[in-house]
Parts: structure tokens; sequence; C-alpha cells
């Protein structure tokens, strides 16, 4: 596979490979140099690509377990601190939403979409921010099609719940 | 049915996991509509999400990549990858080598060497009679012998001893 056609095939979901380690890592130069790595091993497996049914789809997969290895090496555990999503939401301060509440609305979002648990988090993710099909899902974390409905609904229930309350009570 | 209803029917539908793709982007676009059916929590989770969807790596990571893969590559170029395979066709012939050049130089050695007796030196203490009866015997003429030797060899020491006696004699006058 030629530099023209790997920027084609596999370049154009850099950014979906990003956000995808950023759920994990929780830090914008970590993610970052796990997407490199996973671009690297990539494009040095490049000629193994073009038999793939979905090179996004083995991408995504290679991030997750990227990230979960170099979350393991490091000793880190899932993080889920407030303090946290502010790297992640740089678009917040720039954004037309200029509202106080408004803001204060999204961090609250993110700190529930946050302390979800592992694979409903990371299922929820993949069709709430990249529109990934349940198929998709299933292919890159590894997880048969059923757990992936589990896990979407389980995901939504608790976040319902969590807005709800919030929304009522103010907390 | 009003569209308001529709949504909120489709709202329950999302939360309990059953919308396809193109429905929930309905319920995302109705929410950027800021739509009077869908509650408060919906609309802000689908602004969250949107936002999210945002979060994009450095401009110049793209750059950066490729220079890494550039450099890579040059590097692996520089150096002697290991192979397996030439490495042992190497080292096959330099254990054939080896044994060739110890198996000439044994023969040579061989060759040159004295032959050796083959008869162990224990082997010369070894018993000169077959029975115990028969050494017995010719132990016995031996010492018989030694003993009549012994006091026949009496009278030409003592002739000797004279002889040293007088010649101490001879010095000492002397």
């Amino acid at each position: 596979m030629l530099k023209e056609e790997f920027q084609r095939e596999v370049m154009v979901f850099q950014h979906k490979m990003f956000r995808f380690a950023l759920s994990y890592m929780k830090d914008e130069d970590d993610a970052q140099d796990v997407t490199q790595d996973v671009l690297m091993k990539l494009w040095e497996t490049r000629d193994a690509l073009t038999g793939k049914q979905s090179i996004e789809a083995w991408a995504m997969s290679l991030v997750k377990n990227k990230s979960l290895d170099k979350l393991k090496r490091v000793g880190r555990k899932y993080k889920t601190e407030i303090d946290n999503s502010h790297h992640v939401l740089k678009g917040l301060d720039t954004s037309p939403i200029d509202k106080l509440a408004n803001k204060e609305g999204i961090q609250m979002v993110k700190e529930v979409i946050d302390t979800l648990p592992d694979k409903q988090g990371k299922a929820f993710y993949l069709r709430e921010i990249e529109g990934y099909s349940y198929d998709e899902i299933s292919e890159v974390l590894e997880i048969n099609m059923s757990q992936v409905k589990v896990n979407i609904f389980r995901a939504r229930k608790t976040v319902r719940l969590s807005l709800e309350k919030k929304y009522a009570y103010g907390q | 049915m009003h569209m308001d209803s529709k949504i909120q029917i489709l709202e329950e539908q999302y939360w309990a996991g059953e919308t396809s793709p193109e429905e929930e982007a309905i319920l995302k676009r109705a929410a950027s509509l800021d739509n009077p059916g869908m509650s408060d929590a919906l609309k802000s989770l689908f602004e969250t999400t949107n936002l999210m969807a945002t979060n994009s790596l450095k401009s110049d990571f793209e750059d950066n990549f490729w220079k890494k893969v550039e450099s890579e590559t040059e590097y692996k170029g520089k150096v002697v990858s290991f192979n397996a395979s030439s490495f042992l066709k190497y080292a096959a012939v330099g254990i054939v080598a080896v044994a060739f050049s110890f198996a000439i130089g044994n023969l040579i050695f061989k060759f040159n060497a004295q032959p050796e007796s083959t008869t162990p030196a224990y082997a010369t203490l070894a018993d000169t009679y077959d029975s115990p009866e028969q050494a017995y015997l010719e132990m016995k003429r031996a010492l018989m012998f030694a003993s009549d030797k012994l006091n026949k060899g009496q009278g030409p020491v003592n002739e000797l001893k004279k002889f040293d006696d007088g010649m101490n004699a001879i010095q000492t006058l002397n």
C-alpha cells in the first residue's frame, strides 16, 4: 500500500482514533502518543490491511488495546476525576455556547459519561460520539451483539437517571 | 400525530436502546432546534456529545507522523538486520570446518604416536606360578638358598673386615 492510499484509507479516521484513545487516557498528550503508535503499526503492516473487512474497526480495536496496555504499564486506573474533563472539552471555551449554565451543564454531563463502567462507557462512547452501528461496536470492543445492546441500554439508563436527578435537584 | 409527541415517543425508544442511527439523527436535529417535546436531560446529552465529537488532533500531527516514518525507515536501512537463516548457514559451515580439522588433527596425531603397550603395568606384578602350592615350594627353595649363601658369605666378609682393619692401622702409623 502506497503512502497516498494509506492517507486515504487509514489517516482519514485519525481524529476518531484520537478521541477514542482520549476516552481511555483522559490526557491529550497520552492519547496522541497512542494514536501515533497505532498508526505506525498500521503503516508497518499496511500490506496486510487490504484483506481487512473494516480497516477503521481494526484501527479502533488497536487503539483500545494500546490504550489499555499503556494504562496497565503506567499503573493508572480509569480516570474519572472531574478535573480531567477540562482537558477533553477544549471546544467549550471557544464554542458559541457562552452561557455559564450551559457550560456547567455540559461539564456535568461529561462527568456522568466518564463515571460509566468501562464496557458501558466505551459502547456508549462509540455510539453517541462516533455514531457507530451495533455491528461496528461489537467488532471494535470484541464483544457480541447482545452484549453491545445490553451495555448501551444500561449506559443510557444510568445517564438518564443521573441527568434527571441533577436537573430535578440541581446536584 | 403532533411532532412533539413523536419526539417524546422516539425519546423513550432512545433511552430503551431501541432507536436506529437514523432515528437518533432525528432526535439530535430536534435537540438542536430546542424541541419542547424533548427532555432537558436528552438535550444536554446531545449538546455534550456533539461537542466531544469535535475533539481533534493538533494540526502538525500528520506532518510529525510522516517525519517519524521517514526517520524509522532510514534507521532500519542503516542497521544490518539479523537474518536467522544466514546466521545458521554460516554457523553450520563453521561447525563442519572445526569438526573436519579436529578429525584430521586426530588422525595425524594417532599416526605419529607411539604404539601403546596393551599390557597394563600391574600385569608385570602378576603371579608367575599357576598354583599356590607351587609358588610356596619355590619360595621355600629361594629362602633356603639365600640362607645357605648368607652363611657361606660370612667367611669372605670376615676376611674383608681384617683387610680393612689392617689398612686403618697402617694409616694411623703414618
